[in-house]
């Protein structure tokens, strides 16, 4: 099966959007263990939870060129399409020329020597690694409710 | 090849290995796929990773609101066994990501979501144990 050029476009953003539900649900879920800490006056677990927060933020931050890396081949289509919305005169030959592109573009995103950023895996990990340090702020966080 | 222009499609092509990108126990073998699978398959694994952040999420609730209000302490401790859970799920969407990429890479099958047996049972067995501490703790009074 092969989809209109037009519809490649929404799998780059579908996937940049997800990236950024998950980064977001990545920050967030660590700050309400922090109010619980200084609650109870667990100064070092507080302490332990900021650096936390900090090292979480940088590694969410590893998402972000993947998401650009996302939204660029997005608005690559974007502008091939505004184009020949553009121009009417000639708007099948462009059409055909811009199929053809994006048909190019296709290839060209598998012929790319794509670095780091292309591949899902390091920010991937870095997720995976914010939610192995919130567990572990948790951990702490219910020992000691739990021996208070 | 495409039906209607003739021309080759995005999946037509066969690709060697790329060697830039990592992990190359994924990207070093195979062929490269169609990138719609490829996508697809990335955003599944972070529809897991949510999943693993929305239990280690749970936990933390669990664990603020048995500080805050005056829970038994045992809920404390089940918000951390919802948090671990939580730790080695996301782990578990990173490898499971891998073995997916590198079974399309190879036209393989994909491997079955034995996670979601893993997560369902994790799930019951925890409100399993928290429904009989919470009826031990009504006879006690």
């Amino acid at each position: 099966m092969t989809l209109g050029p037009g519809r490649d476009g929404l799998q780059h953003e579908r996937t940049a959007l997800a990236w950024q539900r998950t980064a977001v649900t990545a920050v967030v879920v660590l700050l309400p263990l922090l109010l619980v800490d200084a609650r109870l006056g667990a100064w070092p677990l507080v302490v332990l939870g900021s650096l936390s927060t900090l090292v979480a933020v940088g590694l969410v931050g590893r998402t972000f060129p993947r998401i650009r890396h996302l939204h660029g081949h997005h608005g690559r289509h974007e502008r091939h399409r505004g184009l020949a919305r553009h121009d009417r005169q000639d708007r099948h030959d462009r059409h055909d020329r811009h199929d053809r592109q994006d048909r190019h573009d296709w290839h060209d995103r598998q012929d790319q020597p794509a670095g780091e950023p292309s591949s899902p895996w390091p920010p991937m990990r870095a997720v995976a690694l914010v939610a192995t340090l919130t567990t572990a702020e948790a951990v702490a966080t219910a020992l000691t409710v739990a021996l208070s | 090849m495409d039906g209607l222009t003739g021309e080759a499609g995005p999946g037509d092509r066969p690709k060697p290995p790329t060697q830039h990108r990592r992990p190359l126990s994924v990207y070093g073998h195979g062929e490269e796929p169609d990138p719609r699978f490829s996508l697809a398959n990335e955003r599944t694994a972070l529809a897991w990773m949510r999943t693993a952040l929305a239990l280690v999420g749970g936990g933390v609730a669990l664990i603020s609101v048995g500080s805050l209000a005056t829970l038994p302490k045992w809920s404390a401790l089940i918000g951390a066994a919802v948090c671990v859970g939580g730790a080695l799920l996301a782990w578990r969407a990173v490898t499971g990501w891998a073995r997916v990429e590198r079974a399309l890479r190879h036209s393989q099958r994909l491997p079955a979501p034995r996670a979601l047996a893993w997560l369902a049972g994790g799930v019951i067995l925890l409100a399993m144990l928290t429904l009989v501490l919470t009826i031990l703790q009504l006879l006690r009074r």
